[in-house]
């Protein structure tokens, strides 16, 4: 049996199938809808997210509780396994990460939190990444090794129609300087170089222009690390198909990758940047 | 009576030394004598910090003779000194340690017998000392200690007397050493000696030694400064009609950096040789050209002129195993031909070897039969030069951007806004702004560096001029039209330094094609079109691609012969004589006739094209 349990939150994208052939531990994350509270993947999906937000609602999310995160980590320390806990960056949520280090303190169990410094697609490859070597049977001190190496290579880049969102989520971080402007433009921000935060990058005409600065960053950043290819790619998108697929096709052209996942954002990725986003995380091979 | 123990002794140096690396950047940016290669300040730093690293290795200090500790101060002033007035120090601080040989603690006689034999010692140490320098600021510092050491009550006011004369000799240095006043500065060597004793002397008298505002380097940009404004004078007094405008701002410039300078080393009541200089710059004018053009050469060629001997060379020479001591004499006798500024410090088994020289491979070989030769360093004080005096990209990057561009028309200045222009000079419908206006935009920014958007080819040529008369960092993006521009502002990232914004934004500008609508102001034959005085005509740079009678179904064509098959956006800005009406109903008709492109509208309000229309 599989000694170390991958945990990690949910709503970023992950499909179910994902989950369970790579046989991750999810927890629900709180969303607020006008002052009510549902549980993400429980009581609410992506598209009731988008539609509240196209009736001019703007969703929030909430941290868990450690008593919730007591929960999902007590039975898997009954089960004898050691656990390693993927969270959001805590430049974005650092309540999570304060809860997960109360519930570890208050269990005692082997518990080793990582802070992904990254959010959605991200925080995905390197929660997979985990997953897949802990199925080899990996130790838990091997995968931890492995999985501080691939934060840093980890990267990711969005274009956000509208920056409201991520502004009243109060999330917007130096990607404010790219608010306000006369004409349709769309803001191009990155969470990037272990900042884990969003930063901003630039602003484009439309989606194809958007897609090809995209293109340009991973360029960089693959010279930045001396390497020529990409690990995974997970394109990601909140009811922005065609920008995803166009998305895809610019990534397909320019970079050899191992793999690519289109998922659509899941509640919390959708929360964050709000309709018609879209965008892609990279880990550097 | 007052003693000073090994305790307190480390405590001085440290002190010293705390307070000569707060302020070793002003230092640094004197150091025009012998070359100006901007390190006197490091260099004395090293040698200070060689000396407190080994006395911190020693446990419980006061239990050692001051005897003892002056010896490893000897020692190690010598291993840690670099440069000119690093190896002068160090050789003071060898003389200063002999004087207090076999002493238990010291009293002011013994302290100011040590500072005179320091002072002794530097002296022999040079091969030909020159006035003007540290040396003299040296001397002048031990023969006022030994005048008053009967006389001071306690030491802080012994060092309080000894430091005035000291200031009072640095500020007599651009007297003795003309250099030094050709380039406007006090000697940097000794400027850095007074910041020790005054270290010193704060230690004593209790005063924080922390500096709150980190100095910059001022030099440099002074000097560019000078460049720029000795250029255009001479442009302007041998070129009639080559006069623009009065290049205030650069005297401007100039005279607050001039200013600042002799500010902030006036705290410490040092006082720079600037008068002269801020007297010839406030009263100049173009008419009176030559005053000013013989002052600045004058202070650049201080600066730039480069030195005769490329190298600096250093090395420590140690006796034979079971030799004799190496004599200094024979040394300086046998090296000294074969360059300057030679400073040769002498310790018991071994020699501090300093000197510049165009060939240090046949200076080593010589020295070599004297002795054993180790910890050689040999530094191109050209590069060394060129460095200290050029801007450094660090200079460029570090700051807020700002951003001016040039627009015309009420909406093109509202997009720009909202896109973070920080000012906006009004092309008016020519689109031909003055260097002035420029200028004036460029000086009003906030920003120390700016990125410049012309967007117009006319104005790419006044834009540079501006460029060259201010002491702004600026960089220009040769964009030729609003929508160029407007395409490049969007890469710009306010979190990338000068130099990246600038490639990125060039690189955006290629993107967009722009076509021009306009009224032909006469008849014109121009290929196979024949266009009569009143036609519309479209544009695509200079060229005349279509004209017609009526502007919407010129703008139409003008549209379809600039599309290609990787168009994905159209944009429109109307300009103000076309109603929104007309404008909206082009926008139908292009959108009917290109159903796979996305189009825009917008209110440009351009005053001279009535359409402007970009394809991207």
């Amino acid at each position: 049996m599989q000694k170390v349990a991958i945990v990690t939150s949910s709503g970023h994208g992950l499909t179910k199938a994902l989950i369970d052939e790579y046989d991750i531990k999810l927890f629900p994350f709180p969303i607020f809808i006008e002052n009510k509270s549902y549980l993400d993947g429980i009581d609410i999906t992506p598209d009731e997210i988008l539609k509240a937000m196209y009736q001019g609602k703007i969703p929030k999310t909430s941290a868990p509780s450690p008593a919730d995160l007591i929960n999902i980590f007590k039975p898997l320390i009954d089960e004898g396994k050691s656990i390693i806990v993927i969270l959001m960056s805590a430049g974005l949520s650092s309540a999570t990460l304060e809860a997960a280090r109360r519930a570890s303190e208050e269990l005692g169990g082997d518990i080793e939190i990582i802070d992904s410094r990254q959010i959605a697609g991200g925080q995905e490859i390197i929660a997979l990444e985990a997953a897949r070597i802990a199925k080899e049977g990996k130790s838990k001190s091997e995968i931890v090794e492995y999985v501080k190496k691939i934060v840093p290579r980890t990267n990711s880049i969005f274009g956000i129609p509208d920056l409201m969102y991520l502004y009243h989520g109060g999330r917007i971080g130096r990607a404010k300087a790219l608010m306000g402007s006369m004409m349709k433009v769309i803001p191009i921000v990155a969470v990037r170089d272990m900042e884990g935060i969003v930063s901003p990058i630039g602003r484009a005409r439309n989606v194809s222009q958007v897609n090809e600065k995209i293109v340009e960053v991973i360029k960089k950043d693959l010279e930045k690390f001396e390497a020529n290819k990409i690990k995974t790619f997970i394109i990601g998108h909140a009811d922005n198909e065609q920008a995803a697929l166009e998305l895809k096709e610019a990534l397909e052209k320019n970079f050899d990758y191992g793999d690519m996942f289109i998922l659509p954002f899941g509640c919390v990725a959708t929360v964050y940047p709000g309709p018609k986003s879209w965008g892609v995380a990279y880990c550097i091979e | 009576m007052e003693y000073i123990d090994s305790e307190k002794l480390k405590e001085l140096i440290s002190a010293g030394y705390t307070w000569l690396k707060n302020k070793s950047k002003i230092v640094d940016d004197l150091n025009v004598f012998p070359v100006p290669d901007g390190d006197t300040g490091k260099n004395m730093c090293s040698c200070l910090k060689s000396i407190i690293d080994e006395l911190s290795k020693i446990k419980n200090i006061n239990e050692m003779p001051v005897g003892e500790v002056s010896k490893i101060i000897a020692i190690s002033s010598l291993m840690g000194a670099r440069g000119n007035s690093g190896v002068i120090l160090s050789q003071f601080f060898y003389g200063f340690s002999e004087g207090l040989d076999s002493k238990d603690k010291i009293t002011l006689k013994d302290l100011a017998e040590a500072l005179n034999k320091g002072s002794i010692y530097a002296y022999k140490g040079v091969s030909s000392p020159v006035e003007g320098t540290i040396l003299t600021v040296m001397r002048e510092t031990a023969q006022a200690a030994l005048e008053i050491q009967d006389n001071a009550v306690s030491i802080s006011l012994f060092f309080e007397k000894i430091l005035k004369k000291a200031k009072e000799t640095l500020n007599q240095t651009p007297q003795m050493l003309p250099i030094l006043k050709e380039a406007g500065v006090v000697d940097s060597g000794g400027c850095g000696f007074v910041f020790i004793l005054e270290g010193m002397l704060r230690y004593l008298k209790g005063k924080s030694l922390k500096q709150k505002v980190l100095v910059e380097k001022n030099t440099p940009i002074l000097i560019n400064t000078w460049v720029k404004l000795l250029n255009y004078t001479r442009r302007a007094t041998t070129q009639e009609n080559n006069v623009i405008l009065q290049p205030k701002n650069l005297q401007q410039g100039l005279r607050r950096r001039l200013a600042t300078i002799a500010k902030r080393s006036s705290i410490s009541s040092i006082y720079l040789p600037l008068n002269g200089i801020t007297r010839v710059l406030s009263k100049f004018n173009l008419s009176n050209a030559k005053n000013l053009l013989s002052t600045g050469d004058k202070m650049v060629k201080a600066w730039k002129e480069k030195p005769s001997e490329r190298y600096c060379l250093e090395f420590v020479l140690h006796n034979h195993a079971g030799g004799q001591d190496i004599s200094k004499e024979i040394l300086l006798t046998k090296i000294e031909g074969a360059g300057n500024s030679a400073v040769i410090a002498s310790a018991r088994n071994f020699l501090k070897v300093h000197i510049h020289t165009n060939d240090p491979e046949k200076i080593i070989n010589t020295v070599s039969v004297l002795g054993k030769v180790s910890d050689i360093k040999i530094d191109d004080m050209h590069a060394q030069q060129e460095e200290f005096l050029s801007l450094t990209e660090e200079d460029d990057s570090h700051g807020e951007i700002g951003i001016i561009v040039v627009a015309s028309g009420k909406g093109w200045k509202k997009i720009f806004q909202s896109f973070g222009a920080s000012y906006i000079i009004d092309g008016r419908a020519t689109m031909n702004p003055s260097v002035a206006e420029i200028l004036k935009g460029i000086e009003k920014v906030r920003q120390h560096n700016i990125l410049l958007l012309p967007n117009d080819e006319n104005v790419l040529l006044s834009a540079e001029q501006a460029v060259s008369l201010t002491t702004k960092n600026v960089k220009v993006i040769p964009s030729k039209t609003m929508p160029e521009g407007l395409s490049s502002l969007l890469a710009f990232n306010p979190e990338y330094s000068l130099k990246e914004n600038k490639k990125e934004m060039e690189r955006s500008l290629a993107r967009v094609t722009t076509g021009k609508v306009t009224k032909a102001t006469r008849q014109v034959q121009y290929k196979d079109l024949e266009i009569e005085k009143g036609d519309f005509i479209g544009l695509c740079g200079k060229d005349i691609i279509t004209k017609g009678k009526d502007y919407q179904i010129v703008a139409l064509d003008l549209t379809s012969k600039l599309i290609t098959e990787d168009s994905k956006l159209i944009t429109i800005y109307w300009g103000k004589d076309v109603h929104e009406i007309k404008a909206k109903s082009l926008y139908s008709e292009i959108q009917e006739r290109f159903p796979n492109v996305e189009v825009q509208l917008y209110q440009g309000g351009q005053l001279y094209y009535y359409y402007l229309i970009s394809v991207e």
